[in-house]
């Protein structure tokens, strides 16, 4: 059966595979509002999403020859202050893993997830106090960040951003950012480090952190805005003239301004360049935009939990609508101290991870380390229910990790770091195993496998110079 | 120097001033600065008169500092770009629309019923004469479209006739359509502005019993449409469209350009600048668009310029270090975006292109004018929300099984409380910053009153209080500051102790050194906070810092982490005494004040703060002669701060620049 797509691009339908379950359907445990909001967009919306995706539909090929390809995608899940071991770690290794209470929420997607236990990220021990920033700056750096409070933040370029410039061509764009909490604060951030590495997670480079998006509606803009589906092709491509005319009138002057500052503006004005040129080229590639039916576009959440679920919908979005093929998230800021009152819960999250060893405070970090892995195993479950276009679900041809800062929020340890990773990067990586590690094991091992997984050259990444054996099975 | 003492006179005091004589001379620099989000929103409001805010959702800008204005940390990301990119379009529609928005408005007649018949499925039947009316209010004057789809039962020797009244107007119609074929008829009609009548009639009703025939007219809707084509007055466009480009032609397109473009870029522009803006309205011509799309083509150019996203500040020679004067219209960009987050008004435009405003009698006039002007909120909401930590209130979490009063209502009162105090002390031309730690004086309302255990005010509305005899007095005993320099459920007085170091006497503590303890839980049994850090920093190492940092906070400890007051901790008696190095000791958080405010590094402080923020810089070593110089006027000015800010604005540097020489070439 053919039918036309929003797109104005004809596609085959797909049978549902591995329909998401209806209990993953963003219910609420917040306010009698928050709950009847969301129970009013999961009717106009459909099972399973809050923006009402077409949730079961296939992934759409761009082009015939596209289509026996397997796109492969990376996702990063970043969650703060660590995570509470003892009801984290599986006590079986390899494919009969247990699930302890924290894992628990993995049930269903068990078969497609790896537990790693054991790798270190020593470069994220910081100088001095600084852990949080130091180890979220170095999250997917697996590199030493300076410390500085100044505009002279120095790290390494993150594992996101060498697959993302490996695979910017795909799609229209590169990679995106994502998150929950802005970085608006006052004072300093973390102990003499700099607000930029306890609020980013993706370094395009060792000097440039890529800010996040933590609106959906903006969000949404950067995945759809400009593209109208009414317009005629003769439309589309005036419009993209005259945004392309006013770039060019704009670049121009930037570049004879340059010559009347100094180093330091034009460093400055450089950055605009760069941006203005990286803007040229999703325009250029507006041809490769989404091949799908984009969702309405999402008002403001109400509740932090809506929040995260709209940020769900937006992710497996992005890449049903073959967007992007990379994406960062953050569930929240370096070092959070969040309140999780729709958990039952009344202790900061930061406060509880310095938990004294007292079991009060096991209990709120077991019940919020848990929240955790829930949402990240909805997200897991929705791209499983999406057939890619090579028959197999998303999930399987992902990457989809899941870490944190430290290990421990009380001794700020930087190795045996918690992480997950489901799919199977279109098979270079079995999934649905626990595998343990020696604690000298670098987590650079493990982002060189997984750049590896995903076709892209790397030999070294970080402190490694060595892939992580036993990824593939 | 009365009072002069040294509350960190201990090893923990880092600075280390080098002699000013050995610092060359240096007014230094401000590099390009990018609008922040709080600026862009200002400015796309003064420039434009719009109630959009696309700043809010702009990446959140760093800070460094203190403030998160300064030019060098505010970096530019290709997302950011692109926001602005969709802002500036989403701008330009808005303040260039002048279309007023067409509805249609459908009346089903069944619902509507008539003066005789009955419902007919989805239509209403009239058997016979009689008509079918609604009252319509006409939102404009102009062009409506009246639709009606009607059918009849024919019986007789004519076909039906309907009659459509609008108003006065009156339009008959044959109906031989059944309801197999309906008949739709669509009438335009010029409408004034208003109610009024529109019917539809059935005027030749039939009926022969013996024949069986019967004539009737069903109408199944009645709509309207419009207005069409009209267009209203919008004061956005009439601010940007000062001239008839539909009938001048390019002329006025480049008077449009020209005086937009002077206040976008916050500076004339040059003809050059002007004809390369032209250029994107020749180009949306030659593709067969109007004027019009080439205004906006402009417009958006405009709002996407480097001169309009950064405060451009040039060198005439970029590597020379020698200093020279800001022209006007930078100078009036320094003094808008210091007191107003935002553009220069015409006012500060007229005195840049009279080439006066740089006099220091012009400037003085200028800040007095300013800071009593609505838009000096900016220094309440961007500069004390940052010194004072107030705009993180409103995303303090505070226990709430153990603070179940802490409720949003009580957040807002208590910043509404510290925005009204630094208010009253930025506009005062009586009450000197002296007072921000030792005020005799508040606002609150009952909400706030009550949380603090005083006689309620009578109102909800922020009203100013005497609390002479009262625990308060001084943003040390506001709500706001012991709220957000509290963790959810306790105090910290190292948070507190902290920000008074780093924010009223400028001297930040060091970073603590590597390899802390953490807190065991044997520790917490049968202690109140303060004795659980006493044992805490046992370690001499720990002690040369906290020893200051926590006593400075301990005197606070009467109030809890909501700024409410307490004289228990966990069951046992509050001791809020404290004892500095050199032997000063208080007995509680209002000495500790009064001690802390008599410390002559305090306005110096409060200069310091205040330049940082104004320049939009991080300070050196060079600064420090300009800050020593500063801070004494201000100490002999009678610390107003209206009085700092006229000594800030007239220093070398905030009215002057450099360039910067090329790395190597020595300095």
């Amino acid at each position: 059966m053919i039918r036309r797509s929003w797109w104005g691009a004809k596609r085959a339908d797909a049978p549902i595979v591995n329909a998401v379950p209806a209990r993953n359907a963003g219910v609420k445990s917040g306010g009698a509002l928050g709950r009847r909001k969301v129970l009013e967009r999961l009717a106009l919306g459909g099972a399973g999403a809050l923006l009402g995706l077409p949730l079961f539909e296939s992934i759409i090929a761009r082009d015939a020859r596209a289509a026996d390809t397997k796109p492969l995608r990376m996702l990063v899940f970043y969650v703060p202050c660590g995570i509470h071991m003892p009801k984290w770690t599986p006590t079986q290794e390899g494919a009969n893993y247990d699930l302890p209470p924290i894992l628990a929420p993995l049930v269903n997607v068990k078969s497609k997830v790896n537990v790693i236990t054991g790798l270190a990220n020593d470069p994220a021990f910081p100088d001095g106090p600084g852990d949080h920033a130091s180890g979220t700056g170095a999250f997917l750096t697996n590199a030493h960040p300076k410390k500085t409070e100044g505009p002279d933040v120095s790290n390494g370029i993150s594992v996101d951003q060498v697959a993302a410039a490996a695979l910017a061509e795909q799609t229209h764009i590169a990679s995106m950012q994502l998150g929950i909490d802005g970085g608006a604060g006052v004072g300093d951030c973390d102990s003499g480090y700099s607000c930029a590495y306890a609020h980013n997670i993706s370094w395009a480079s060792a000097t440039q952190p890529l800010q996040k998006l933590v609106n959906p509606s903006v969000v949404w803009d950067q995945l759809f805005a400009g593209l109208d589906p009414t317009d005629t092709a003769e439309e589309k491509a005036r419009q993209a003239l005259y945004r392309t005319s006013i770039l060019d009138y704009v670049s121009a002057d930037a570049k004879a301004l340059q010559t009347r500052l100094g180093a330091t503006d034009r460093a400055k004005l450089d950055q605009y360049l760069t941006a203005v040129s990286e803007l040229e080229k999703k325009i250029q590639k507006s041809g490769m935009g989404p091949t799908c039916t984009p969702s309405p576009k999402p008002d403001d959440p109400g509740t932090v939990e809506e929040h995260v679920d709209l940020m769900i919908d937006l992710m497996a979005l992005a890449f049903q609508c073959d967007s992007t093929r990379v994406i960062s998230f953050m569930l929240a800021n370096a070092g959070s101290n969040r309140v999780y009152d729709f958990l039952g819960l009344s202790l900061g999250h930061h406060e509880a991870s310095h938990h004294m060893d007292l079991q009060a405070n096991f209990d709120i970090l077991t019940t919020i380390d848990t929240w955790e892995v829930q949402q990240y195993a909805k997200l897991c479950e929705r791209l499983d229910g999406m057939m890619d276009v090579d028959g197999k679900s998303v999930l399987d041809n992902s990457l989809v990790y899941f870490g944190s800062e430290i290990e421990d929020g009380n001794s700020h340890y930087h190795r045996n770091m918690p992480i997950l990773l489901a799919g199977g990067a279109g098979g270079a990586v079995t999934p649905g195993r626990h595998l343990v590690y020696d604690e000298s094991v670098s987590v650079g091992q493990l982002y060189i496998s997984m750049l590896q997984a995903l076709q892209v050259d790397a030999a070294t990444f970080g402190d490694a110079n060595a892939v992580l054996p036993n990824l593939k099975a | 120097m009365l009072g002069a003492f040294a509350i960190a006179g201990s090893a923990c005091n880092g600075t280390i001033s080098d002699p000013v004589a050995q610092v060359e001379v240096d007014a230094g620099r401000v590099t390009l600065h990018r609008l922040n989000r709080a600026e862009y929103n200002n400015t796309i409001r003064d420039l434009l008169g719009t109630a959009q805010t696309p700043g809010n959702d702009f990446p959140a800008d760093d800070f460094s500092y203190g403030f998160d204005n300064l030019a060098d940390t505010l970096t530019l990301s290709p997302v950011q770009f692109e926001l602005y990119e969709l802002a500036a379009k989403a701008l330009v529609d808005e303040a260039m629309v002048n279309a007023i928005p067409s509805s249609t408005a459908r009346f089903e007649a069944e619902d509507v019923g008539g003066s005789v018949g009955q419902t007919a499925g989805s239509a209403w039947n009239l058997y016979s004469n009689g008509e079918i009316q609604i009252s319509h209010d006409f939102p404009t004057q102009g062009a409506y479209r009246v639709k009606v789809r009607a059918w009849s039962t024919p019986a007789g020797p004519d076909d039906a006739q309907m009659t459509l009244r609008v108003g006065a107007q009156t339009f008959t119609f044959q109906v031989p359509n059944t309801s197999t074929s309906p008949l739709v008829v669509e009438q335009d009609v010029t409408m004034a502005e208003g109610p009024s009548v529109v019917s539809v009639s059935f005027d030749n009703d039939f009926y022969d019993e013996v024949a069986m025939a019967d004539r009737n007219l069903l109408v199944d809707y009645i709509e309207v449409i419009g207005p069409i084509g009209a267009t209203s007055s919008n004061p956005l466009r009439d601010r940007i469209v000062v001239c008839d480009f539909v009938n001048q032609g390019d002329p006025c397109v480049r008077t449009i350009i020209e005086k937009f473009g002077a206040r976008a870029f916050r500076h004339p522009l040059e003809p050059t600048d002007v004809d390369a803006l032209m250029g994107l309205v020749k180009l949306a011509k030659d593709q067969g668009d109007s004027d019009e799309a080439g205004l906006h083509l402009a417009l958006r150019a405009m709002l996407t310029s480097p001169r309009f996203l950064f405060r451009l500040e040039l060198d005439a020679d970029p590597t020379s270090n020698v200093s020279h004067a800001l022209d006007d219209y930078e100078l009036a960009s320094r003094l808008s975006y210091f007191l107003w987050s935002s553009m220069p008004d015409d006012e500060l435009f007229a005195a840049a292109a009279a080439g006066t405003l740089h006099e220091d009698a012009e400037l003085e006039r200028q800040v007095d004018r300013m800071i009593l002007d609505p838009k000096a909120r900016s220094m309440v909401d961007n500069f004390a929300g940052q010194w004072l930590f107030t705009r993180v209130l409103a995303n303090h979490q505070a226990d709430y099984q153990k603070f179940p009063t802490y409720t949003p209502d009580l957040a807002n009162a208590m910043k509404a409380e510290a925005d009204a105090f630094f208010t009253e002390l930025l506009t005062s031309d009586t009450v000197g910053i002296d007072q921000l730690l030792i005020a005799n004086f508040t606002y609150a309302n009952d909400l706030l009153a009550g949380h603090y255990g005083l006689p309620a005010v009578g109102t909800s509305a922020m009203t100013r209080i005497d609390t002479t005899g009262t625990d308060r007095g001084g943003v040390l005993r506001q709500g706001s500051l012991l709220t957000v320099t509290s963790n959810p459920d306790r105090t910290s007085p190292v948070k507190r102790g902290k920000w008074i170091l780093t924010n009223i006497l400028c001297d930040s503590p060091p970073d603590p050194p590597a390899d802390i303890p953490s807190v065991e839980k044997s520790d917490l049994v049968g202690k109140t906070v303060r004795e659980v850090f006493e044992v805490h920093r046992a370690d001499p190492v720990c002690n040369s810092c906290h020893e200051v940092m926590d006593q400075l906070g301990f005197s606070l400890e009467n109030f809890d982490a909501i700024g409410g007051w307490r004289t228990d901790d966990n069951g046992l008696p509050i001791d809020a005494t404290g004892k500095l190095p050199d032997g000063t000791t208080f007995d509680n958080g209002g000495e500790m004040a009064g001690i802390v405010g008599d410390d002559p590094r305090f306005p110096r402080c409060v200069v310091k703060k205040l330049y940082t923020y104004g320049l939009g810089r991080g300070t050196g070593k060079a600064d420090e002669r300009y800050l020593d110089d500063l801070a004494e006027s201000y100490a002999s000015s009678g610390l107003q701060l209206r009085n700092a800010i006229k000594l800030i604005v007239k220093s070398e540097p905030f009215r002057t620049r450099r360039g910067e020489p090329i790395k190597g070439g020595g300095k």
